[in-house]
């Protein structure tokens, strides 16, 4: 049988991360249930387990000027009732699982989780986030496009932990986020989406789409964007079966007990349309 | 109690205990020294057994197979054709081969995975293509209708499986006790499970002793497939001598207990020269699975609902149960009517557009009436007050100007309403030569009153609903009505649990021998008064023809669904829910409301949510992350309506209510989205995916 250790502290976490080769649980709502055993037998976790959430310090959300700073054990529903949560942000949380799974669940473990249809990592996409990796001796900060580097893979170290989420306070004049969930609620993404941008006199400044569950990680294409910049949202109208081109060959989803490839695909299509055609109105 | 109106809401008895976590659920027994089984599965969906490779077990731990057994290798049920354990030939994936049981359950865990099955694989069948049951029925001339037919009209309809989902995975703990078994379970029909433990065992009656848990849901999951684990856990404690405790986990169960039948239905219908049906030619398919179980009861009552609240004059009504290698289908909430009642009213539907007549006129127009003849040329005796009903239901959602409004293709909403009939109590003679209910009161000096029934309590209200029937009677307050979780020790069979029953058929023998029992009742003495059924005398059924009184009596009932579709995903949203029942009489109005909400959530979650498909034999949906069932967001709030009309042989007029509120669900909810999409539908679930294809590929 495995160890189980509880930490309240981070400088303890970290000396733990650093002295122990083990498997973090922070809220538990991805680890439970993927470690989940016959009733009444320990959970089957893959190694000495080391239980984050009751780090006080990471505790935190911090609304400045410039940012928005998430502390690692923060968990959703305290996010969602802050008066700083990015607009976006809030409207995923609304959607996302359950009351009783965000008093729990925390943003950390879905960046970690690094599942291609988290709801959470998907926003942080489209809002440029970035992750602070911590260790006993060191600290880096990482773009979310790079933290996530594959199917539920990342660029942790097994002696880091996430300590923070920063997002960049941006305006956007455009909001758009979707979740195709089986149903309203305790569903997981069988696609999603996520449209920020800001269009001023009629000309696009800043875009940035995301799309959930279609491929092995978010989908997000920095260089269609930039090709966007700086055109006249009524240009881009007659642009759409253009712009739905230039996505296509990386909406690759599966088929799978949720749904099926086809419909994703379409969907994900009929989302960047959608959007688009906001952008215009 | 209480000269008030019986519909009149008290506190549900067993609300404390469930609210507060007292209730004891079979999960939460424990017994000093007890022992865990777990089941060792096939998994292939067919073939031959040739080699089992059992672990070296340790001292306390061993194994439990078909050798073991001291009778019958059978479960007992309706068809004789499942077994307790796989002997040589496996049927279907997750078919149990045998037990692994002992102390520790980590270990029992690692020695069934230890377990090692050479197998010598046969080609699967999963198709409708062995038959293994017929029934058939007619009515009228079909032939003569469909020879002077202006038109013929024929479409198929599908269904997928439903999963239970109930709270409680399925289990039981158990014990040797005296000379014989005592098992505790989360059950629906404790003679069910004591029958068919006495067969398997060899043991007579007063050696088989089964008592009932709280049960956290059933809706017909709960009828015959614990019977299956009773006879295997049975199987263990007679061998090993200890208590065992056997409960499933969610996923487990989700793979390998009964479902609802997946079915295909082909209608076709005469339409006579005044553009009315003259005749309908029906076939109903069900895919049983591996083992026939109840299924041909399950058809019988399908094909029973061919013409739901219509009366159509000539009818050939056919159906088959098909065998296939998957998990084995059996009782969920409906048995069969759900399936064919989504058919009918879709087809009356689709005959009407393809007729170019209004659906609502022309459903109207086929109407059933008091003194008309039943699909089987039974006759509806009682007073029919469905045209009532669905005038209310029509003026509270403002029907007519909403399906005007929205055949408008561009604005994607959808108004659907589907009316349907539900036969209360077994089918046919079922209670008069099957059941035999019986009950008793049993009056103690301190002047208490002990229902003694076979009744279970699985959160529909029973204990609530029963004890006031009794309580009223006697003019006594309800908390000097005992009614406790049977214990067959104790109770008479009353019979199971099942088939919307309990409220008009235990419930009524109840109302009788309380009244006896008011009639000779002495203070501070002790009596006891019993009551067997008594079938009515004019209802007449001949099973062998399917010619007769099908049910004694038939609650009905009006669905009212709108939607929105959403263009850009396809996602159906649930604006509004209105309906209207006559159960006869409320026994308790929230009672009823409860049944209501829950039923009609399942009813259409069932048309346009529920998604359960096998992959080679394996259940790809096997827990509540991928089974999508439908959430109280999912869910608009509903208009609920009751319409007195009391049955004379219902107790205070009742008729049943279990299974009336799910049947419609489904047909409501696609009728609605095949408005909101402008195009029809002729399968269930209505998921996203189908209706893109719909739209998009047409
Ligand atoms: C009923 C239910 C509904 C759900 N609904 C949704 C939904 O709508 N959308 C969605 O995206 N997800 C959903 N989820 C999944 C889950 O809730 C989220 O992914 C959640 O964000 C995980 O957070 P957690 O704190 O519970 O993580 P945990 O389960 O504790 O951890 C998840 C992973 O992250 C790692 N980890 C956690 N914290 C850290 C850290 N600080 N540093 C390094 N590694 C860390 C863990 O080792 C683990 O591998 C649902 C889950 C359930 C059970």
């Amino acid at each position: 049988m495995v160890n189980t250790h509880r930490v309240t502290t981070l400088q303890d976490a970290l000396r733990y991360l650093d002295e122990n080769d083990c498997y973090i649980v922070n809220g538990g709502t991805d680890a439970m249930v993927q470690h989940r055993s016959w009733a009444e037998t320990p959970v089957a976790f893959p190694k000495d387990t080391l239980f984050i959430h009751d780090i006080k310090e990471l505790n935190y959300i911090e609304a400045m000027p410039e940012t928005f700073k998430i502390g690692g054990t923060c968990t959703y529903e305290s996010l969602l009732f802050h008066p700083g949560c990015p607009k976006v942000l809030k409207a995923c949380l609304e959607l996302f699982a359950s009351p009783g799974i965000r008093n729990t669940a925390t943003l950390a473990g879905n960046i970690a989780n690094a599942s291609p249809a988290a709801d959470g990592l998907l926003v942080l996409y489209a809002l440029n986030a970035q992750i602070v990796l911590q260790s006993r001796n060191n600290k880096r900060i990482l773009p979310v496009m790079d933290m996530i580097t594959g199917l539920k893979k990342t660029a942790r170290n097994k002696d880091e932990l996430i300590t923070e989420i920063v997002i960049p306070t941006t305006s956007f004049t455009h909001s758009y986020f979707k979740k195709i969930g089986g149903r309203k609620s305790d569903a997981i993404s069988k696609v999603s989406f996520t449209g920020l941008a800001r269009v001023e006199s009629g000309i696009i400044k800043d875009i940035r789409l995301a799309l959930g569950a279609v491929n092995i990680t978010v989908v997000r294409r920095p260089e269609i964007e930039q090709d966007l910049i700086g055109k006249k949202v009524t240009d881009v109208i007659s642009m759409i079966s253009d712009i739905k081109a230039r996505y296509e060959p990386h909406i690759k989803p599966i088929d799978d007990q949720r749904s099926t490839s086809r419909y994703r695909k379409t969907v994900a299509m009929n989302l960047i349309e959608t959007f688009m055609k906001q952008l215009a109105q | 109690m209480l000269k008030t109106d019986i519909s009149r809401s008290i506190d549900n008895v067993e609300g404390k205990e469930k609210i507060s976590g007292s209730a004891k659920y079979i999960s939460d027994y424990a017994i000093e020294g007890m022992y865990h089984a777990k089941t060792v599965r096939a998994t292939i969906a067919h073939g031959n057994i040739k080699e089992i490779k059992l672990p070296h077990f340790p001292e306390g731990y061993d194994s439990v197979d078909y050798s073991d057994i001291p009778a019958d290798n059978v479960v007992g049920m309706i068809n004789d054709d499942w077994p307790v354990f796989a002997e040589q030939e496996v049927n279907h994936i997750g078919e149990p081969i045998l037990l692994i049981v002992g102390p520790d359950k980590t270990k029992v865990a690692k020695l069934a995975q230890a377990v090692e099955i050479v197998y010598e694989e046969k080609t699967p069948v999963f198709d409708f293509k062995n038959s293994v049951k017929q029934l058939a029925f007619k009515k009228g001339n079909v032939k003569k209708a469909f020879q002077e037919a202006k038109q013929i009209i024929k479409h198929t309809y599908e269904t997928g499986y439903q999963e239970q989902a109930y709270i409680e995975p399925q289990g039981f703990i158990g014990y040797p006790e005296d000379a014989g078994i005592t098992l505790i379970g989360s059950i629906q029909c404790p003679y069910y499970v004591k029958n068919a433990v006495m067969r398997t065992m060899g043991l007579d009656e007063d050696n088989v002793r089964v008592k009932q848990a709280f049960v956290g849901g059933a809706f017909g999951g709960k009828e015959e497939f614990p019977s299956l684990m009773a006879c295997q856990l049975a199987v263990a404690i007679q061998k090993i001598q200890k208590p065992i405790k056997f409960i499933y986990e969610r996923e487990e169960d989700m793979e390998v207990t009964t479902k609802r039948h997946p079915s295909r239905t082909v209608m076709e219908a005469a339409i006579d020269a005044s553009g009315r049906i003259s005749a309908i030619r029906s076939h109903l398919s069900l895919d049983a699975g591996a083992y026939l179980g109840l299924s041909e009861v399950v058809l019988s009552r399908g094909m029973l609902a061919v013409t739901n609240a219509y009366t159509v004059n000539n009818l050939d009504v056919r159906g088959d149960v098909y065998r296939t290698h998957t998990v084995p289908n059996g009782a969920f909430r409906g048995f069969g009517a759900p399936q064919m009642i989504y058919a009918i009213e879709m087809f009356m539907h689709h005959v009407a557009k393809t007729l170019n007549q209004d659906p609502f006129a022309f459903r109207m127009a086929h109407l059933v009436k008091q003194g008309d003849l039943t699909a089987t040329g039974g006759i509806f005796r009682d007073p029919i007050i469905l045209r009532d009903m669905i005038t209310h239901a029509v003026e509270a959602s403002d029907y007519h100007a909403k399906v005007k409004k929205y055949n408008d293709p561009n604005i994607f909403k959808g108004i659907g309403m589907s009316w349907f009939l539900h036969g209360c109590g077994f089918t046919g003679s079922g209670e008069k030569d099957k059941i035999k209910a019986k009950v008793t009161l049993e009056k103690t000096k301190d002047d208490q009153v002990h229902i003694l029934v076979a009744a279970v309590d699985m959160g529909q209200g029973a204990k609530t609903t029963l004890r006031k029937i009794v309580a009223g009677i006697l003019e006594l307050p309800i908390d000097v009505i005992v009614f406790d979780n049977p214990d067959t020790r104790f109770v008479p069979d009353s019979g199971p649990t099942v088939a919307s029953r309990t409220a008009m058929i235990v419930g009524g023998l109840l109302a009788r021998a309380a009244k006896t029992l008011k009639e000779d009742w002495i203070t501070g003495e002790s009596q006891t008064v019993s009551k067997r059924y008594e079938q009515p005398e004019y209802v007449a059924w001949d099973q062998e023809k399917m010619q007769g009184d099908a049910y004694p009596a038939y609650s009905w009932g009006v669905n009212i669904v709108e939607v929105e579709v959403d263009k850009t995903t396809y996602e159906v949203d649930i604006k509004d829910i209105w309906s209207v029942y006559d159960l006869g009489k409320a026994l308790d109005e929230n009672v009823v409301l409860g049944q209501a909400d829950g039923g009609q959530a399942q009813g259409i979650g069932y048309g346009y949510l529920e998604v359960m498909r096998h992959d080679g034999g394996r259940i790809r949906q096997k827990n509540m992350t991928d089974y999508i069932i439908p959430t109280a967001a999912d869910m608009a709030p509903s208009h609920n309506h009751i319409m007195d009309n009391p049955y004379p042989l219902g107790p205070y007029g009742a008729k049943g209510v279990g299974e009336l509120t799910l049947v419609g669900g489904a047909p409501a909810v696609s009728l609605a989205i095949e408005q909101a999409i402008s195009r029809p539908l002729r399968k269930i679930p209505a998921t996203p995916e189908l209706l893109m294809e719909a739209i998009e590929h047409d």
